[in-house]
């Protein structure tokens, strides 16, 4: 596919580089011309009740936020298992939210005291594995809060901009292994 | 169910009013199988909770509570909303009503409306926004708040505004201000040019009414209409030519085409027949334009001089409208070139005469024919035709003035125009006389001023006798010849004065004699002039200009078949229709009328070309049109800042006496702007149209019109809701004076993150964050003076709230609650206080504030108060009587009192019903919503004022009423949809479509919408893809559907907006083409794309084909879901036989459904024994025995006494209860399980165990029989006058609000208060005190709280930390004399110490739930709280059901409470109940959990984490989760650690598949590119 061929070049560059950290910085927020560009991929499970609706708030009040996110739908964030997050990062997701009702007012009572657990319980898990806790995180707001919705995509992505893409990206990977290949042979090439 | 269709009982019901209450009854309505009519008068249901921030006292978001129910009102097949509608009438009989409803048009379709907002961002127009209280603006279009119901937008309009109103040609003067004010000339301009085809012309020449009708006036000084049409044209021009030519749309919108075969000649080109001609252009009739001079404009062109209206403008207009293929014909004059029967020869089939008058009047004078004497007019057209082609015909039409003394005769306008024409001509002197007096000259003022200004010198109140000739006053010598004015001698010598002499030897003028003019009307105001004989005086002139009037040019008159004239050789035309006595001749203009204005002439031009059009068309000329005004919309309420009008700049009077260029210069387009705001925006909506343009779905019609529908329907509920008190009307608070002082709603806005400050809380002064901010309490309440006797009853918690929610914001906010009485009655509520106290510091001072005054330089306010506690608790004991205090404050907040909606008094007379004194709706208190008419009742704070979970109660519990009373027509006017059958694709290949909506611009205008497509087709499993404009429109809903069958689609994904409010539509669509809904997956490429990321089209356009893979990803596992019908035994149990239950059992019967009726005592009426009399005065036996008669007499009702629940299993639509009976009399002793059971099946469950009395543990009760609780002492005033007590002492709050038992009891003050009246009833003399803390008679109780005072019972505050009352009994203890009660207490008002020695001490001792309810509760599986009152699912929402479905709660069990309030709650649990039971069927399975009994190891983690206790371990040993309770939350599938529980819709499987379509697809399709 034609139209996400550069993406994927991009990002094998921002991996090329200089790896995670030099890509701080460049951005989905402000895009420095000629810098290497980084544009975060990030899944938001969104309950349906509140973030949802929220989400839905920003858009009608125009409010702007960085394309980043790629909003999941759930009926309540204590759905959300942590197999399916832990399968996001796998895919190659560079940052993963949960956002559920404010607590108390979570629409199924409780849900989101049970999701917050969880990402607490995958935050270690992606610690201790070296991804990293921070690419996680568990977020409550309510379906008034359009102005929170847009806050929260724009500071994680500006967290995931400082953490660098995903070393677990596929074509991160595979640049990785490219560039690992080029060393052995003793030339490292860059563009 | 029972069902009798022969009755005449419709099944519809009326919901006037959408708030809470009002969305309550009609869900609980709709969902029982009852067509719903939801009256509103607001745009969107959600009523006032829709503006609060956060509810109390859980501090729950208010728009997260409502919003789902707003939205099932929207969406509920059975609900039919009728926005900004009002009950106009209500006739007929209960079950047959005829109900009238007035509807307001909103002018954009709901139907049509996408809710997109481009007719927003179009609108110009900026109005306080109510919703926001007035704290933010919003526009004439608008919608009424973000989350909406219906989600669409309206138009506000307010009338029409004075400025056009005035217009004779109802220009839309506001129309253009409001685009200018936005800088939008161009489109000004055309608004201008709607009504007015010459606005640069009218922007400089008219006379503007408009601006004398201003409001603006009242204010400071009218908006300058006219030179902002000025502005509208010089900068409006400039703009479109521009925008033409950066390809936007031309600025000439080119030749009209010709559309009709009728061909119209006007004969006058001046403005009246020109805009007749370019309306019949626009109406597609070919027109032709005769006038007798070479080019178009009439008197634009030849009367009004250049230096007023250049001649560019005048040739720039005029081309405008021959450009639109108006054809024109110069030098033709009517009665010489061409004649009214030539033209119709020549094919005209209608002609429209507009010459207007030509000549100057000569007046009848001696020497008139005297060289140097001329007719003004003729003066000013050959003087405008200088500098042009005419030039030279216009000189010699001219007389040469270099230096020559000028006399005007006259005093309007044309003599003005020609004097300062003169003066540029280089006459020396310029001199006007007229009849008038300076005050009466007709000419306008500003016309008068600038001719002053350029050196004429005025003679008023001088009128013409006989013009003097040279030779008369050659021979009369210097002496005899009078001065002109006493300013300066006549100056001409002999020498010159024979130079002048003309050389055809005719008399050669030298001036005129005048006489001085006493009066120019009459009495009558009819011209009628008198000139003083005798005071003669020469005015000498070497030119006299006569400009005293027009005459019409009789040379037209010759042959005028079938036109009449007037006397004075005028057109006779209707002046309505412009029609003349000849059917296919018309006039407009001057001719029919006589000299009169351009916008005059323009509007008699349009009237002409609409009764020409109507002519040819065969219509009624008359029809729909009137001469008659509306009323002009007044001045806006709404604050105004005073700005000064703008001021053009004029040339320097001297320089431009010296040549015609235009005196006054316009505004820059700066002044413009500025002064366009100042318009007031009178009518709202300034119908500028640029919505009509911007809306792709053509959505906007401006001219809907009010309209009346009737309805038949069975039963009304009222539920309008309340109003707020004006606080404006309490001034000691200084509200609308000191911008600090706020009211609570427009806290609660500054709270909300939707407010003006997006949820900061900012000072209104000067935006800086308050930290020490007060909330006065009780403003507008329990004070007669603003009359408001009674206590709006939620004011205390909700400032409660507010404090809290402030203090969540802003921790460093301080916040203090200035309190009479803190009226925490209802459940949690005193809890909710403590926490405000205890966990947020929030300061509580019981006092009365008198008075707020503000310091000016800083803002901040000072409160006088008197401190009503100082002497409780530490530091105040000792003190002076009412300590009186200040102290300074950032913000104060006035908590204000509720009101009866304005429009009480008109619903009240258009339902037939009464009010009572405070005009809310009259109720009777056993049948508290039942109002004065059969059939019409009333919910929620409309029968007093109540919060969120008593209106929801009531309105369920009108809900019931309705459904009771109109039981057999449950279910006949709501038909159910019937759908294809749904067609097995599971075992299909998926074959997806996929449709990518454009939303007009909404989402084209940011996503690449073909790139999207193209990308979706790619996609493996896709079938097809294609865009549409709007897809959720009736056209493409119907394509869709075509091209799912055409194509076998089995699968469909729709990328758009939200699945909140479209996935409904859409899956509507899949089951009418037979397939599952479920197939279905939407992408929000809208709200979450192209309206988020409009700055970066590409990164939007990659995000949007993102959700399209993941959705088209996951639509590939989706599954059909099956709702499978379980039946329902329609049947209902009702634990408990009090108040509550017997009212349940009631309700449920009269609905026609079977009731168990389960009571632990050998009798019904539980509390109801207890109690004589309610506050009101009521028996309660009465109503004890009548209730308990009916429920017996009920052949619908099987009651069951002595028993007790024993087991309980089942669910919602099932339940299984094992009851115990009593058994034989010998098991007196016998244990339950010798007690005979019997098995109850059953639909639903109601529980209504009810309260009892605590038995007090302190103040010596059941040590002493003078000490009595409140039921023993009712009992004892019960029973007579004879041995009642001389003195009492009630303490309140015997067990309730302290340690171990943290509530109130609710109705302990308002019964002390009853008794105590009661007492001083029976004996005056008594001595009655009340101590108390605080006293709750909240809502309309307020008032047995005046009356106890007025009737001299004394209330003692006490603090129950500090400051306890103490008893005591001195003496002996035996009977005897000796023995004597004794109360302590310190009055925590005064400090002073009271010892009291009462007869009788009656203690309010607390309500406890009643014994027992916590097995219940263990049984049924359903929560208590902490107090071991039952727990509802939610305190504001769902205060009577239950979190496990099919489980309702109400009375007392619920709470302590009245029995009013239990009445209607029970109704509200049965009414919740009937949603269940009027079904034969419920459906079960959709999205709900999935137990894999072979991965289930039974842990209980399922059991354990379902918040509505569904999962249960069953005989086979697995979880078991019944698919009729499950909510569909998947708390259990998240948690599961063996993956055994799948939420359906959301597996493991299938949002991994979305996640994965998200990121794998990526490098997939790469890899194949």
């Amino acid at each position: 596919m034609t139209t996400q061929k550069p993406e994927t070049a991009k990002a094998a560059e921002v991996a090329v580089g200089g790896g995670a950290a030099n890509a701080a910085g460049a951005t989905g927020l402000a895009n420095v011309a000629g810098a290497p560009e980084f544009m975060p991929k990030i899944v938001a499970f969104c309950c349906y009740y509140c973030a949802y609706s929220a989400a839905d708030l920003a858009g009608s009040l125009r409010l702007q936020y960085p394309p980043t996110i790629r909003v999941i739908e759930v009926p309540c964030s204590g759905k959300v298992d942590p197999v399916i997050l832990l399968r996001a990062f796998e895919e190659g997701a560079d940052g993963v939210y949960v956002a559920g009702c404010m607590e108390g007012d979570c629409h199924f009572l409780k849900g989101n005291f049970r999701a917050k657990k969880r990402v607490q319980a995958v935050k270690k898990i992606l610690d201790q594995i070296g991804l990293g806790g921070q690419r996680l995180e568990m977020f409550n707001l309510s379906a008034a809060m359009g102005t929170r919705f847009a806050e929260i995509a724009t500071d994680m992505t500006r967290r995931i901009e400082e953490l660098g893409p995903s070393p677990i990206r596929p074509e991160a990977l595979a640049a990785r292994k490219a560039a690992a290949g080029a060393k052995e042979q003793g030339e490292v090439k860059t563009r | 169910m029972p069902k009798d269709t022969n009755l005449p009982n419709s099944g519809t019901v009326m919901v006037v009013g959408a708030g809470i209450a009002g969305m309550q009854a009609a869900l609980d309505l709709a969902d029982g199988g009852f067509a719903v009519h939801l009256v509103m008068k607001d745009p969107s249901v959600g009523g006032r909770m829709s503006q609060l921030d956060k509810t109390f006292p859980t501090n729950d978001c208010a728009m997260c509570l409502l919003g789902p129910k707003m939205t099932d009102s929207g969406r509920h097949p059975n609900i039919t909303m009728h926005s900004l509608s009002t009950l106009a009438r209500l006739e007929g009989e209960p079950g047959a009503f005829r109900a009238t409803v007035r509807e307001e048009p909103r002018y954009i379709s709901v139907k049509d409306c996408t809710a997109c907002g481009d007719c927003e961002q179009a609108c110009p127009v900026e109005l306080p926004d109510q919703f926001n209280v007035g704290m933010k603006s919003r526009k004439a279009a608008h919608k009424y708040f973000p989350q909406a119901v219906p989600n669409a937008y309206l138009i506000s309009k307010a009338g029409t505004p004075p400025c056009r109103n005035t217009c004779p040609a109802q220009c839309n003067a506001q129309g253009y201000t409001a685009l200018i004010s936005q800088g939008k000339f161009a489109e000004a301009l055309e608004v201008a040019r709607r009504r007015v085809p010459f606005p640069g012309i009218c922007g400089r020449i008219c006379h503007h009414p408009c601006e004398t009708e201003c409001n603006r006036g009242d204010i400071d000084e009218p908006v300058a209409i006219h030179t902002l049409k000025r502005a509208a044209f010089d900068f409006g021009r400039q703009d479109a030519a521009e925008a033409a030519k950066a390809g936007g749309k031309p600025a000439h919108p080119g030749r009209a085409e010709v559309t009709r075969q009728e061909k119209v000649a006007v004969v006058g080109a001046g403005p009246g027949g020109l805009t007749a001609a370019l309306d019949l252009v626009e109406r597609g009739f070919a027109v032709t334009v005769y006038d007798a001079q070479e080019k178009p404009g009439g008197m634009l062109r030849y009367g009004i001089p250049r230096y007023r209206l250049p001649v560019e403008t005048v040739d720039e207009e005029t081309n405008w409208i021959l450009a639109r293929g108006v054809r024109f014909v110069g030098q033709t004059r009517i009665g010489e070139d061409i004649t009214i029967d030539g033209l119709r020869r020549r094919g005209f089939g209608a002609i429209v005469l507009a010459t207007g008058i030509q000549k100057g009047r000569a007046l009848d004078l001696p020497g008139m024919d005297a060289e140097g004497v001329y007719l003004g007019l003729e003066f000013l057209r050959a003087a405008a035709k200088l500098g042009a082609s005419e030039e030279a015909a216009g000189r010699a039409e001219l007389p040469v003035l270099d230096g020559k003394r000028v006399l005007v005769i006259g005093g309007g306008n044309v003599a003005i125009d020609t004097a300062r024409t003169a003066a540029r001509l280089g006459a020396g002197e310029v001199h006007v006389a007229c009849l008038e007096s300076r005050a009466e000259m007709p000419a306008h003022e500003w016309e008068i001023e600038e001719a002053l200004e350029e050196g004429v010198i005025l003679h008023p109140s001088w009128g013409p006798k006989r013009v003097v000739t040279r030779e008369e006053t050659a021979g009369a010598g210097r002496g005899a010849a009078a001065a002109i004015t006493g300013r300066r001698e006549a100056t001409l010598t002999t020498a010159e004065r024979d130079a002048a002499v003309g050389g055809g030897g005719t008399p050669v003028a030298s001036g005129v004699e005048m006489l001085v003019c006493s009066r120019v009307f009459d009495e009558q105001r009819r011209f009628s002039p008198i000139l003083a004989e005798g005071t003669e005086k020469l005015f000498e002139a070497d030119v006299v200009l006569f400009s005293v009037g027009q005459a019409v040019d009789q040379g037209f008159a010759k042959d005028l078949r079938g036109v009449e004239l007037t006397r004075g050789g005028y057109v006779v035309a209707d002046k309505m229709t412009m029609a003349t006595a000849a059917p296919d001749v018309f006039a407009c203009g001057d001719i029919t009328t006589g000299p009169a204005s351009v916008v005059g002439a323009i509007a008699a031009g349009h009237e002409a070309a609409e009764s020409i059009g109507r002519y040819f068309d065969k219509v009624d000329l008359g029809q729909g049109r009137t001469l008659d005004r509306p009323e002009a919309t007044p001045t806006p309420k709404r604050p105004h800042l005073v700005a000064r009008r703008e001021e053009e700049e004029a040339a320097d009077p001297i320089a431009r006496r010296g040549h015609f260029g235009e005196v006054l210069a316009g505004f820059t387009r700066e002044q413009a702007i500025a002064e366009a705001k100042r318009c007031l925006n009178c009518g709202d909506c300034c119908e500028c149209l640029q919505c009509v343009e911007k809306c792709q779905k053509q959505a906007v019609h401006h001219d809907e019109q009010p309209r009346e529908v009737d309805i038949p329907v069975g039963a009304v509920i009222l539920a309008p809701g309340y109003e707020l008190f004006d606080a404006a009307a309490a001034g000691e608070y200084g509200y609308g004076v000191y911008p600090n002082v706020v009211t609570s709603m427009e806290f609660e806005r500054l709270l909300s993150s939707t407010g003006p400050s997006k949820g900061h809380v900012e000072r209104p002064s000067d935006g800086k964050t308050p930290r020490r901010v007060a909330w006065i309490q009780c403003v507008g309440s329990r004070d007669v003076s603003c009359e408001a006797e009674f206590c709006s009853s939620i004011c205390c918690m909700y400032s409660t709230k507010e404090a809290i929610i402030a203090r969540e914001h802003d921790a460093s906010i301080e916040a203090t609650i200035f309190y009479l009485d803190m009226r925490a009655y209802g459940k949690n509520f005193d809890r909710y206080v403590d926490s405000a106290k205890d966990t947020y510091g929030v300061r509580y001072v019981r006092s009365f504030v008198s008075g707020v005054r503000e310091d000016p330089r800083t803002g901040n306010l000072t409160l006088s108060y008197v401190d009503a506690e100082g002497h409780n608790g530490e530091g105040g004991a000792g003190g002076a009587r009412g300590l009186v205090r200040t102290e300074e404050f950032d913000l104060v907040v006035l908590a204000v009192g509720v009101r009866p909606p304005k429009a009480a008094l008109e619903l009240s007379r258009a339902a037939g019903i009464d009010l009572d004194s405070y005009g809310f709706a009259v109720t009777d208190e056993f049948e508290p919503n039942q109002t004065s008419r059969q059939g019409v009742f009333v919910a929620g704070a409309f029968q007093w004022p109540m919060d969120i979970p008593e209106s929801v109660m009531n309105g369920s519990a009108a809900a019931a009423s309705a459904e009771r009373l109109l039981a057999a027509g449950r279910g006949r006017d709501v038909k159910p949809r019937e759908y294809p059958p749904e067609r097995d694709v599971s075992k299909e290949t998926p074959n997806v479509g996929v449709f990518i909506c454009r939303c007009g611009i909404n989402i084209a205008s940011v996503v690449n919408v073909a790139e999207v497509v193209d990308y979706a087709a790619k996609l493996p499993g896709v079938g097809h893809a294609e865009e549409l404009l709007y897809t959720c429109s009736q056209d493409a809903l119907k394509h869709i559907k075509e091209v799912i069958t055409e194509k076998g689609l089995n699968r469909f994904v729709v990328s758009s907006c939200t699945i909140r409010t479209h996935q409904p539509l859409f899956r509507e669509t899949m089951r009418e083409c037979g397939l599952n809904q479920f197939y279905f997956e939407m992408a929000n490429i809208r709200d979450q794309c192209s309206w988020v990321h409009r700055s970066d089209p590409v990164a939007a356009t990659n995000k949007a084909n993102d959700l399209v893979k993941m959705a088209v990803a996951k639509v590939k596992t989706h599954e059909a879901l099956e709702l499978s019908p379980m039946p329902v035994v329609q049947k209902a149990l009702v634990v408990g036989g009090g108040p509550a239950g017997l009212t349940a059992a009631l309700e449920m019967a009269g609905m026609g459904f079977p009731v168990f009726l389960v009571e632990r005592e050998s009798r019904l009426g539980g509390n109801l024994w207890n109690l004589r009399r309610t506050a009101t005065g009521a028996d309660v036996g009465a109503f004890r025995d009548n209730l308990i008669s009916r429920v017996m007499s009920s052949p619908q009702i099987e009651v069951l006494l002595g028993a007790a629940v024993e087991d309980y299993g089942g669910h919602a639509g099932h339940f299984k209860t094992t009851v115990s009976l009593p058994g034989p009399a010998k098991a007196s002793g016998a244990s339950a399980d010798s007690r005979p059971t019997r098995l109850l099946e059953h639909g639903v469950t109601i529980v209504a165990t009810g309260a009892k009395e605590s038995v007090p543990g302190e103040y010596l009760y059941g040590r002493d029989p003078r000490i009595l609780t409140g039921l023993e002492f009712e009992e004892r005033l019960e029973a007579g006058a004879a041995g009642l007590p001389d003195s009492v002492v009630f303490i309140q709050c015997v067990g309730s609000r302290q340690e171990g038992r943290r509530y109130c009891s609710r109705t302990c003050c308002t019964e002390t208060l009853k008794n105590a009246l009661r007492l001083k009833a029976a004996k005056p003399e008594a001595e009655v005190f009340v101590l108390y803390r605080d006293v709750r008679s909240y809502g309309v109780l307020e008032k047995y709280y005046r009356e106890a005072r007025e009737a001299g019972v004394i209330f003692v505050n006490y603090d129950p930390v500090s400051n306890k009352p103490e008893v005591t009994v001195e003496g002996a203890t035996v009977e005897g004399a000796t023995s004597r009660l004794t109360v302590r207490v310190r009055d925590g008002a005064t400090g002073f110490d009271l010892v009291l020695h009462p007869d009788n001490i009656i203690l309010a001792a607390a309500a406890l739930p009643a014994e027992g309810a916590r097995s219940l509760g263990t049984l049924l599986k359903v929560p208590l709280n902490e107090d071991g009152f039952f727990l509802e699912t939610h305190a504001k929402l769902f205060p009577m059901d239950f979190p496990s479905n099919g489980i309702y709660l109400c009375g007392a069990a619920h709470s302590p409470k009245f029995i009013a309030e239990a009445i209607y709650q029970a109704r509200g649990a049965a009414s919740r109940a009937a949603t269940i039971l009027s079904k034969p069927n419920l459906l079960a399975g959709g999205i709900v959990a999935r137990v894999d009994e072979k991965k289930c190891a039974a842990c209980l983690t399922c059991v354990r984490v379902c918040p509505f206790s569904v999962p249960k371990i069953n005989e086979r040993g697995v979880a078991e989760i019944n698919p009729v309770q499950c909510m569909g939350c998947g708390s259990c599938a998240g948690e599961c650690p063996g993956q055994a529980i799948q939420l359906s819709h959301y597996k493991d499987g299938q949002l991994a598949e979305k996640v994965h379509g998200l990121f794998a697809a990526v490098s997939e399709t790469a890899a194949t590119d």
